[in-house]
Parts: C-alpha cells; structure tokens; sequence
C-alpha cells in the first residue's frame, strides 16, 4: 500500500481501531483491505471489498467541507519551512522547468482537514525557503496567514521525511526538527533542509517502530515497494 | 464530449458502472454528450432494471461502442485490475522527448486497434489482472 494506505491500516490495526479512512476515489473504509497481493492504488478493485461506503470523489470532498476531515494526508515535490507544497511547477510557472502533476486532491485536503501531516522524500533542493508554487498552502506566509485568507482548519502539525520528522509549532507556524531518523543527526537534518531549521530543545532519535507494528507494516506492503 | 469506459451498456446509452466512481458521474454530467465504451452490451431490460446504477441519462450519450479490456492498463471493478507494469514503463519510458516518442510510437499509433494491442499485450499477461474471486452484491426488487 502506498505510505497514507499503510499508516491508516497501521492506525486503525493498532491505537486508532475507529478510524474511518476517506478516499478521493469515493472510498469509505473501516479497515484495511483484505488483501492477497500489493495494493498499489486507492482505485485496485481489491480496495472496494469491504468498504463503507462506494461513491464520487464529490461526496468524499463535500465531507471534507463540511469539517468532517480530522487528518489528511499530503506529499509534494517541494515543501516550505511554513509547510506550503508545491506539486505543480518546477521553476517559472510561466515556463516551468518540469511541469508537475498538479493538486490534485490535495489543495483540498491541505485548506479544509482540521489537521494535515506531510509525507515527503527529505533532500535538500526539495525542501526550499519558500515553494516555487503554492498549491497546497499550508501555513502561508506564516502566523495569522490562515486566519487573514479566511482557511478553516489547522494546517499542516507534522511534516515526516526520510530522514526525521518535524512538527510546525503553534507560535511561530514554522517546521521544528523533532528527531532525526536512526543513522541521521542534527547535522544531516540541517545539510538536508533548505532552510535555516530550528531544531527543538529535546530534539531526539525518531523511535524505531515495535515488532508488532513492523509485521503489521510487513503484511501491507509484502512485495517492499513502498518500505524498506 | 466526455468518454467514460463502464462495465455495460444498452445500444440505447443506458450504462451501469460501479466500484469507486471517482468523478466518472460528474465528467460525464458535465458534457454535452458523452461516449459510453463498454465492456458488455447487454439488453435494454436488463440494463432498466436497476435504474439507481444507470450512470446518467442516455439523452446525453452520442455513442455506445463495445470494447472488452477498454479501460487497460486501468482497473475496471468486478472485470480486471490495474496493470501496474504498464503505468512504471510509461513512468520509466517518457522522461525525455524521445522515450515519450518512442512509447507512443510502440503502444498508441503501432497497435492497429484496440484488440491489436491486446494481441501484443498476451492473453496471459491479461488473464493475470482477472479477479481472483467473486463478489457479487444482493439482487435488488424494484417491485412496485
């Protein structure tokens, strides 16, 4: 399963047993696929069996309007210290370098769930002072921004890279290294963000998961396409 | 215009489709006529006996055309899965102008139709996106 899939099977298999999982493609579940393979995609047939819920993209975004969205999930090709992705140009819009795929999903989702965490690959070109494009604000221009523009929610709380995880703070509205992942430090972490980061004051090694979760993350993703 | 592949249809535009319908509905909807490719032709009683999964109103519908495995390399709920293969080639294929070029070449203008590229694709390339098993819902009673 994709990493979202995996971490709502994760949750709802472990600390989060009522979490209802929303999907774009019109998918309500309860829990995870039953599944004899890689669910590579939210739309694979075996992803209906068992659903809640089978219906339009529409339905699914009129949930996350009306407020009922507590978590979404979000990655992008360029994130922001202010938690603002990019995923629609690389370069001048009006010539992009690499021209992205677009919101999709995701503008939504980052404007409307009460909370959002941000999935992203860590390497330093990606990781910018501020994004090329906007296409999923997350903090904006930083405190208040929110607020001024008129977005529900509470933006982006978590940001989880490949290399630590950083969580935005409530003043400042900007990332703040957590912890760096097992084989990384505060050195890498900096090297690898494009910006001046903060690091928190007890800034540590992110946990590694127990052995019932890893077996639990193995049996989602038996083939390792999306972990290692 | 608006083209959408559904599970089956009518020769009159009535179309059922199921599973996650995404903005199939909507896209549809939204032109001013559409093109139903189906995977199944079936007959106009059948079809009008569950008018809930009617997709949309076949005064919208230009044209009906009947094409098994029209929705590759995507899924089709109840028919075939996603054929993954294909989406990492075009990925691996179509990073530069003539990787793009040539993809298209082999898999878009090659192909002299649409069961020509499945003669290339293989039956057992094919029958490997089948369902593994069945999951038929409850029969519905319109009675009135």
């Amino acid at each position: 399963m994709r990493l979202p899939i995996l971490a709502l099977a994760l949750a709802q298999r472990t600390h989060a047993p009522a979490a209802l999982g929303l999907f774009e493609n019109g998918l309500v579940r309860a829990a995870p696929a039953d599944l004899d393979g890689t669910l590579y995609t939210m739309s694979d047939p075996p992803n209906v069996a068992g659903a809640l819920w089978s219906t339009t993209t529409a339905n699914i975004m009129g949930l996350l309007e009306q407020g009922g969205v507590d978590l979404g999930f979000i990655g992008g090709a360029e994130v922001d210290r202010y938690g603002n992705l990019n995923t629609s140009y690389v370069g001048d819009p009006r010539q992009p370098r690499v021209r992205l795929p677009g919101s999709g999903g995701g503008a939504d989702i980052a404007c409307l769930s009460r909370r959002v965490v941000i999935i992203m690959p860590q390497a330093r070109h990606r990781f910018v002072e501020r994004v090329g494009y906007r296409t999923s604000p997350g903090h904006g221009d930083g405190p208040g921004w929110r607020e001024r523009v008129g977005l529900p929610g509470g933006g982006p709380a978590t940001l989880i890279t490949t290399l630590g995880v950083f969580r935005f703070d409530e003043q400042s509205k900007e990332a703040v290294l957590a912890s760096y992942h097992p084989g990384q430090s505060v050195d890498t972490l900096r090297a690898a963000t494009g910006w001046s980061v903060r690091v928190a004051p007890d800034v540590r090694e992110t946990p590694v998961p127990t052995d019932a979760e890893l077996a639990l993350v193995r049996a989602c993703d038996p083939e390792r396409v999306w972990t290692r | 215009m608006t083209i959408v592949h559904v599970q089956r249809a009518d020769a009159l535009g009535h179309c059922h489709a199921w599973g996650p319908l995404g903005v199939t509905r909507e896209a549809a909807l939204a032109a001013r006529r559409v093109l139903v490719v189906a995977e199944e032709i079936w007959p106009t009683g059948r079809i009008l006996a569950d008018p809930n999964l009617v997709l949309l109103p076949a005064f919208k519908v230009a044209a009906v055309v009947h094409e098994p495995w029209g929705a590759f390399p995507s899924p089709l709920q109840g028919c075939y899965g996603r054929d993954h293969a294909s989406f990492a080639q075009y990925h691996a294929e179509s990073g530069t102008p003539a990787g793009f070029r040539a993809w298209l070449d082999r898999w878009v203008l090659a192909p002299r139709d649409w069961p020509g590229l499945l003669g290339v694709l293989g039956p057992e390339r094919l029958a490997g996106l089948r369902p593994r098993r069945r999951l038929p819902s409850e029969p519905l009673d319109y009675g009135a």
